[in-house]
């Protein structure tokens, strides 16, 4: 899996010098599929209002569409086409890459046990939607289709004599296809829906400049390439020579050459391969987060911070005068510390054990976090020059051969609040703080790295205090999209923003 | 941003999309050849014939139920075979479907097969007899490049051929 991590970040990385992090479009996978969800079913609507719904008229109707209102119809038809490709395109990226980087043990399991279905409800949709055309490729998928489902001993007269010969297709079956061309999207909507519950502000809108970028690639392709169809449908001939929609239709050759029996365990096997996969993958060790109310005002810091809403506010249990309190759900922490970070009372400046923030991780507690920073800063005797808080699932820094660099590692950089980086400066622990983040769209943790940039640009609460000199800290990508070696070369007099962008 | 990267990057998206929903072309079958579909859903006839009831038998059974022959649901397989020239393309009995083999038989086969003129032998047997064929016909057909030939068989019509 490695190997697959460090291929999504050199990718990555070149996006981000094409597009900038901001619009990486590999940051933004799930937000294309929703993109292309919504162009296709705008497309799609068109196009049955504008097309013949009988079996004897749909392919004049097609052709219309496509040659005599090119300008509309047809392009339309193009998007409807291309816009549901790129669907499988992102789909099979998004879950190779939340593979490659381990997102699916612990709570997050929800977000890919849910993410299966949405294989199969797109594959079905794409697939009834070539049926609907009515040509040579339709009638090849209608007989392979029915071929394959006739093999399931449910149907007493198989679905595929309906195809051999002309008479026999009949205007009935053919709007049962048209009602579960509509109906299946409608689902897959709501699981989309469904897939992304269990996150804060799931990234489903497409920033506008992507939008635009990739409707204007879509037309440019449309108008190059228009969508088109085969020879209408011909039951006295065996439809040969066929433009396979490979994003869809690459297993049917399979079903002429493989017993309809061994596609079905194909199939089936995948799916259950996928759905197992979470339960199998080795889980990393989860801390989860507890609440000390005592030190707990309410103040919903936290709460805006978690990136998997596992931090809800309820009422008051123990009579402060406070409106309410937070609340942990364990089977929704991933343990990111991400809220040990945000909480106003986590300031290391307190004395001894009364260092009890409202929220903190139980098994790396903020008086830990403030032991482990003492311990690994005055270890060597001398003061360091450079402390490199690292990200857990940033790449290792070398540090042995130079004692003037020491690291500290947290599950995620956004644990290390600025009051921390504050103490370690103030204290002389430290002449400088490197934060070495896993990088901005892998972000293991989803939105640490943004949170943590954002509280040290003083735009996010817990800020950054004023007096806090910008020359002594730099928050870099040292993921697999970044540079590994960045930690300990970075120089301080640069922007911090520079380095933010791996030029 | 970089426009030309960017572009760059577009470029390569728009020919994923474009050259894998249609290319490589899948070519299925040579042109040098026809296919043959041998295809039903036909029920034999019954494994016994239907009975009839004795006066008493009838005056046993319950008021509603009252019938003057039973028939034995099972019905008979059918057997089929259907020879390209002197070459066996199908030899087989087909049993009939359903639990108590009490549904019709169904089968749904293909044959490819060269183009040109084909001498074509269906026998069919449908009913208890143990030898013999209840239907036999011969036909010639001149099969065209990826013609598809349908040798279906309904209680409507009879054997076509077409
Ligand atoms: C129609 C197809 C799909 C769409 C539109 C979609 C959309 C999304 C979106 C918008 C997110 C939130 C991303 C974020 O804001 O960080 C997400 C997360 C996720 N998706 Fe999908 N998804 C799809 C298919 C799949 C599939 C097939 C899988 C895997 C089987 C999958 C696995 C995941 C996982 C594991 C996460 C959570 C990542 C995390 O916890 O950090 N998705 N998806
Ligand atoms: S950030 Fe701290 S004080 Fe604020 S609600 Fe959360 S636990 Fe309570
Ligand atoms: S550790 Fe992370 S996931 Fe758990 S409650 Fe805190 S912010 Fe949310």
């Amino acid at each position: 899996m490695n190997i697959a991590k460090r291929g999504f970040g050199r990718l990555e990385s070149f996006l981000d010098k094409a597009f900038g992090p901001d619009l990486n479009p590999l940051c933004q996978l799930g937000a294309y599929g929703y993109f292309c969800y919504w162009i296709v079913a705008a497309s799609g609507i068109y196009l049955y209002i504008a097309f013949d719904t009988s079996i004897t008229g749909v392919y004049e109707s097609m052709e219309y569409l496509t040659h005599d209102q090119w300008y509309l119809g047809g392009l339309l038809r193009s998007f409807h086409r291309y816009a549901s490709d790129a669907m499988v395109f992102f789909l099979f990226l998004h879950l190779f890459r939340e593979l490659a980087y381990g997102r699916l043990t612990g709570p997050r399991a929800f977000s890919w046990m849910t993410g299966v279905p949405l294989i199969l409800f797109l594959y079905a949709a794409g697939i009834t939607g070539y049926w609907l055309v009515w040509d040579e490729l339709a009638q090849y998928i209608a007989i392979k289709s029915a071929e394959w489902l006739d093999w399931l001993p449910i149907f007493s007269e198989p679905i595929a004599r309906n195809f051999v010969s002309p008479d026999r297709v009949d205007d009935r079956f053919f709007s049962l296809m048209i009602f579960i061309h509509i109906f299946v999207p409608l689902f897959l909507l709501l699981l989309m829906w469904i897939h992304v519950q269990r996150i804060t502000k799931p990234k489903v809108n497409l920033p506008r400049m992507a939008a635009f970028g990739f409707l204007g690639m879509l037309t440019a392709l449309s108008l190059i390439s228009p969508a088109t169809s085969h020879a209408a449908a011909d039951l006295s001939k065996v439809p040969a020579d066929l433009h396979l929609d490979w994003y869809y239709l690459a297993l049917y050759p399979l079903l002429d050459y493989l017993p309809a029996g061994v596609v079905w365990f194909m199939a089936a096997g995948f799916t259950i391969a996928l759905l197992g996969l979470p339960a199998l993958w080795t889980k990393p060790e989860r801390q989860i987060a507890t609440v000390h109310l005592d030190n707990c005002n309410g103040c919903e810091w936290c709460l805006k911070d978690c990136p998997y809403s596992a931090i809800s506010m309820v009422p008051r249990t123990d009579g402060k005068p406070y409106r309410q309190q937070a609340a942990v759900n364990p089977n929704l922490c991933v343990g990111c510390g991400i809220c040990a970070g945000s909480c106003p009372t986590g300031s290391p400046y307190r004395r001894g054990e009364r260092l009890v923030p409202g929220i903190e991780l139980e098994g790396y507690t903020l008086l830990e976090l403030r032991d482990r920073l003492t311990s690994v800063c005055t270890g060597s005797g001398d003061t360091p020059k450079r402390l490199v808080v690292r990200c857990s699932h940033a790449s290792k820094t070398n540090t042995e051969d130079d004692p003037a660099i020491v690291e500290l590692e947290v599950p995620c950089v956004a644990m290390f609040s600025p009051a921390f980086l504050d103490y370690t400066l103030a204290q002389g622990l430290a002449d400088e703080v490197v934060l070495a983040a896993c990088g901005d769209g892998e972000c293991f943790n989803r939105t640490g790295l943004q949170w943590t940039r954002e509280r040290f640009a003083r735009q996010r609460d817990p800020r950054l205090r004023g007096r806090v000199n910008d020359e002594k800290w730099r928050i870099v990508n040292a993921g697999s999209s970044g540079d590994p070696g960045i930690a300990l070369t970075t120089e301080m007099s640069k922007q911090p923003d520079e380095e933010a962008v791996t030029e | 941003m970089n426009p030309i990267r960017a572009t760059l990057v577009y470029v390569v998206l728009a020919g994923l999309f474009g050259v894998l929903s249609q290319f490589p072309i899948y070519p299925r079958m040579p042109e040098d050849q026809a296919m043959i579909r041998l295809t039903f859903t036909l029920y034999g006839d019954r494994m016994e014939a239907c009975r009839q009831l004795t006066q008493e038998e009838i005056a046993k059974l319950p008021q509603n139920m009252k019938r003057k022959e039973i028939c034995e649901r099972a019905r008979a397989p059918l057997y089929v075979q259907l020879f390209d020239g002197d070459q066996v393309l199908f030899d087989k009995e087909v049993p009939p479907s359903g639990f108590r083999d009490d549904g019709p038989s169904v089968l749904y086969e293909s044959f490819p097969v060269p183009i040109g003129t084909h001498k074509l032998t269906v026998n069919f047997r449908h009913s208890r007899r143990a030898e013999g064929f209840d239907l036999s016909e011969t036909v010639h057909v001149d099969l065209t490049s990826r013609q598809h030939l349908v040798i279906d068989f309904t209680d409507q019509y009879g054997l076509s051929i077409r």
